[in-house]
């Protein structure tokens, strides 16, 4: 049976390629270094979000919060940053963090159930956002090195925000893959009193996913302010159920106990990359989609995943 | 059928009691008939959505499609009487109108019914399909356009008065008591909460869970589209964007506020009414009293963390 799971998770990295090679055969700007560049820099706020999500997926859980929670920490960066990046990311992922420790204490504190939890932190985020940005979108300080991190590219191509994307996906892979912390994730959402009754400190892990779910979106928050230059209160709508579509598209159940990190991140930019070829569709002009049609598309690409996940989990069940 | 008042009902009517009497005390003008059609043209949707998203919530499954079928369905309902065809009949059309967007949200039902029901795809990602590809859906019949009308037949659903309050207080009412009786009185009631109390047992002593699964998820849509019809008649426009916004999030609120556990297993209906008004009437004392709408979402917050709280001691 992991086998079949195994092959969910190279399906979700054969799909990304096919859809990549389609769209450098097929549209001529597609390989070009502007949309490499746009593509991964707007996509690393979902890397993020979709990472942290994962974990507490992998957990039994579910963070409805990260959305709301990255658009309150765009509105925190945006605050801090005249005194520069040094001290406006820390502050923006600090106010992740603040979030990600609330749901904490109302799950593994309160033993509230992961939805509803969440569900009150994303209401209370998005009121708490509004409130410290006065109902506006707040301005960044443009004289302050604070937009580099979210518009500077390394060598013009590689956006740093993906670069750092990238490095909080390691380290939460390493974590999975090679820690007792990680061994305890999967543990709980196997068999939660199972693993409790083994001794294992399940207690710290969920915490620990849930703070780390929050630093993440708190991070993809600095992102947004940084690269679009203002904190905004209303984004984030939807980012949540983003991040699980991501997490799902990438072989991970939602019952936990399973999942892969890498497998998460190609199924987050597989997402993206729906959107961006869609572009390029109507940038051709034979066809000419509305915006709307995009999510009717994103919508019925995650019909067939499921279908496809359904179909695949049976069969390795039946051997 | 007696009407059991249990505890948590009871608390829920105090709780709605003890509001009440703040509000006489310090909301000016509260005790106004204006006041109370404001609130009840406000809540009644909610609470219809509710209903719906109680039973499924009672099934075991969380329904996140229902603002989406709410756009499906309040896009469709100008479109089909602004026709040529509509015009040309207006009775029919105005007939037409209600019954085919809720025969296309029932068809919403049935989708996410099936995939939960006969695929065994977890509820939360099923109804996630429609929740991101429900209101492009709308929006691509409408062009993406405001649609305005004047239709006072239609908007009637949304504008009229019945005994001086609002039409859709009264359908939400008596849909209320409708399914309170479906739960308690029917076959389908009885199915419904073995399958969220214990889906194997369900299975094992034969109660067709996929058809119940299907059923649940059939009447949860077409109550949300008939809120869609609502909220377009009552703007006199239909705008696929905004219709049914971040409703599935208020009638979660509502069905666990009034005492419906995620777990499954209850399906307390009268609670889901109530809670919806105990939502609504909390955050009409914030913004009456002159307190931002950015502290009314911390409140709504807190009131869900102490009724999901204080419903956790009851878990047996």
């Amino acid at each position: 049976m992991a086998a079949g799971f195994r092959n969910a998770h190279i399906g979700v990295w054969v799909a990304l390629l096919l859809l990549v090679v389609f769209g450098v055969l097929r549209y001529d700007n597609f390989a070009s270094a502007y949309n490499f560049s746009s593509f991964l820099g707007y996509n690393s706020m979902f890397v993020l979000i979709s990472v942290g999500m994962c974990l507490v997926i992998m957990t039994g859980g579910i963070d409805l919060s990260v959305g709301t929670v990255a658009a309150m920490a765009s509105v925190v960066a945006a605050m801090f940053s005249a005194h520069g990046l040094i001290v406006a990311l820390p502050a923006g992922v600090a106010a992740g963090f603040v979030a990600g420790g609330v749901n904490a204490l109302l799950i593994a504190g309160l033993r509230l159930p992961p939805f509803m939890a969440t569900l009150a932190t994303m209401l209370a985020a998005r009121g708490t956002g509004l409130w410290l940005s006065g109902n506006r979108t707040v301005p960044v300080d443009w004289t302050s090195d604070f937009t580099k991190l979210g518009m500077d590219r390394i060598g013009s191509v590689l956006p740093w925000t993906i670069v750092l994307a990238l490095a909080v996906v390691v380290v939460a892979w390493v974590i999975v893959e090679r820690t007792s912390l990680g061994r305890t994730i999967l543990a709980i959402g196997g068999n939660a009193e199972a693993a409790h009754l083994m001794g294992l400190q399940t207690k710290r892990a969920e915490v620990f996913v849930y703070v780390f779910s929050g630093g993440c979106a708190g991070l993809a928050g600095v992102f947004l302010a940084s690269g679009f230059g203002a904190g905004q209160p209303l984004e984030g709508a939807g980012w949540e159920l983003a991040a699980i579509a991501a997490v799902v598209v990438g072989g991970t159940l939602l019952t936990g106990g399973m999942g892969s990190v890498p497998a998460t991140v190609a199924g987050a930019l597989l997402f993206g990359l729906v959107f961006n070829l869609l572009n390029f569709e109507n940038g051709r002009g034979t066809i000419s989609l509305s915006a709307h049609w995009q999510s009717v598309i994103r919508g019925a690409f995650l019909l067939i995943v499921i279908l496809l996940q359904t179909r695949l989990s049976r069969s390795a069940a039946k051997t | 059928m007696t009407l059991r008042l249990d505890s948590r009902l009871g608390g829920l009517l105090l709780a709605l009691a003890v509001l009440v009497l703040l509000n006489i005390a310090i909301t000016p003008n509260f005790l106004h008939l204006q006041t109370l059609a404001v609130n009840v043209s406000q809540v009644a949707t909610i609470a219809i959505v509710a209903l719906g998203m109680t039973l499924v919530i009672a099934s075991g499954g969380i329904d996140l499609s229902v603002g989406a079928v709410m756009a499906v369905a309040g896009a469709l309902a100008p479109i089909v009487f602004l026709s040529d065809w509509g015009q040309a009949n207006p009775g029919l059309g105005l007939a037409a109108s209600i019954v085919v967007p809720l025969l296309v949200a029932a068809l919403c039902g049935v989708f996410n019914g099936t995939l939960i029901g006969l695929f065994g795809v977890q509820p939360i990602i099923a109804t996630l399909i429609l929740f991101i590809s429900g209101r492009g859906i709308a929006q691509v019949m409408t062009g993406g356009n405001l649609q305005t009308f004047s239709n006072p037949s239609f908007t009637w659903l949304g504008t009229g008065r019945i005994l001086d309050l609002p039409v859709q207080g009264w359908i939400a009412l008596a849909l209320t008591l409708v399914v309170a009786l479906v739960v308690r009185r029917t076959i389908y009631g009885r199915y419904l909460l073995s399958v969220g109390g214990n889906e194997r047992a369900a299975v094992m002593s034969g109660v067709p869970v996929a058809r119940v699964k299907i059923a649940t998820y059939v009447i949860a849509s077409t109550l949300a589209g008939l809120a869609g019809l609502i909220v377009v008649a009552i703007n006199s426009s239909s705008d696929a964007a905004r219709i049914g916004q971040l409703m599935e999030l208020d009638a979660i609120a509502a069905a666990v506020v009034g005492g419906a556990a995620l777990s499954g297993g209850r399906a307390p209906i009268f609670g889901a009414f109530l809670g919806a008004i105990l939502i609504q009437l909390m955050g009409y004392t914030l913004v009456a009293n002159g307190v931002s709408d950015e502290m009314t979402l911390i409140v709504t917050a807190g009131i869900i963390v102490v009724a999901v709280w204080l419903q956790r001691g009851r878990r047996t």
